[in-house]
């Protein structure tokens, strides 16, 4: 008897570590793996629940993003595409100390032509 | 020593006259236009006077210009704000925007306002009745939230 509940009691906390495990790698909406691959390189570091950006997460906060009006995910993915497209994402002194996290021309056009894929279908369209 | 002190403020007060000969285009179209949010949403007057009173000055083709505003450097310094608010989000041609782009300008408007980024505090400083305090924020966000969300409703169409 006491053996089971032990067991339970450590299966139900490996099953707890687990899913926060899975929730923090696995937010916001559909994402395909390329582009979530780009947003965790470049994005996620101050646009998740973890970060210690108050101003970041008030401007993007991806774990928040099932609790977005429609409205407001359609905004936000368009200035998704257009602060990367301008080069105001990822801001320049973040970029300075690392420099991997630079956007290419190439994975600009990956994650625009996925925010403007998912702008269409919230906004009714296909 | 004195000399050069002297020099230098000559220097200084000849650049600032010539700088006043060299002064920005003005931002004066006509202040009504068939394409201007109010013709294009249903705006109530009370929250097209808010929106006039704190944003149009940079968010439109028709700036109210102070009197300062007529000597360089300042002239300069609002002609690159008011550049960079109509390219931002341009009540005058609201009208001439996609339906997406509407629904983001107006989900913008609400989360500026609410944030404080808008309108700037270098505006409010001086315009101080641009200021919008928790009630006019409100009404704003509430009006911009509910149009986006009919626009939204109304389908994808352009």
């Amino acid at each position: 008897m006491k053996k089971l509940i032990v067991s339970l009691a450590v299966s139900a906390i490996l099953l707890l570590v687990f899913q926060s495990f899975v929730f923090k790698t696995a937010p916001a909406p559909d994402i395909p793996a390329d582009v979530n691959e780009i947003l965790k390189t470049s994005c996620y570091g101050c646009h998740t629940q973890e970060s210690s950006s108050k101003k970041a997460k008030i401007a993007l906060n991806f774990d928040k993003w099932d609790d977005y009006k429609d409205t407001k995910k359609i905004s936000k993915l368009d200035a998704i595409c257009e602060v990367i497209s301008k080069d105001k994402m990822p801001p320049e002194k973040y970029l300075k100390d690392s420099p991997e996290k630079a956007l290419s021309d190439d994975q600009k056009v990956a994650v625009c032509s996925w925010t403007d894929k998912e702008a269409t279908k919230l906004m009714g369209g296909n | 020593m004195r000399k050069a002190v002297k020099i230098a403020g000559l220097i200084l007060a000849g650049a600032f006259f010539i700088a006043q000969f060299i002064q920005p285009d003005k931002n004066l179209q006509e202040q009504a236009s068939e394409h201007d949010l109010v013709s294009t949403l249903e705006v109530p007057d009370q929250l097209a006077n808010l929106l006039k009173n704190s944003c149009y000055d940079c968010h439109s083709n028709h700036t109210r210009y102070p009197w300062y505003s007529k000597i360089s450097p300042l002239s300069w310094y609002l002609y690159k704000h008011i550049e960079e608010g109509k390219e931002a989000l341009n009540f005058s041609e609201f009208g001439l925007l996609e339906k997406r782009k509407m629904i983001s300008g107006l989900s913008g408007v609400c989360e500026l306002i609410e944030s404080g980024s808008m309108p700037l505090v270098s505006f409010t400083l001086i315009h101080r009745d641009a200021r919008l305090d928790e009630d006019e924020q409100r009404i704003i966000c509430e009006w911009s939230e509910a149009e986006a969300g009919k626009l939204l409703k109304s389908g994808p169409g352009s």
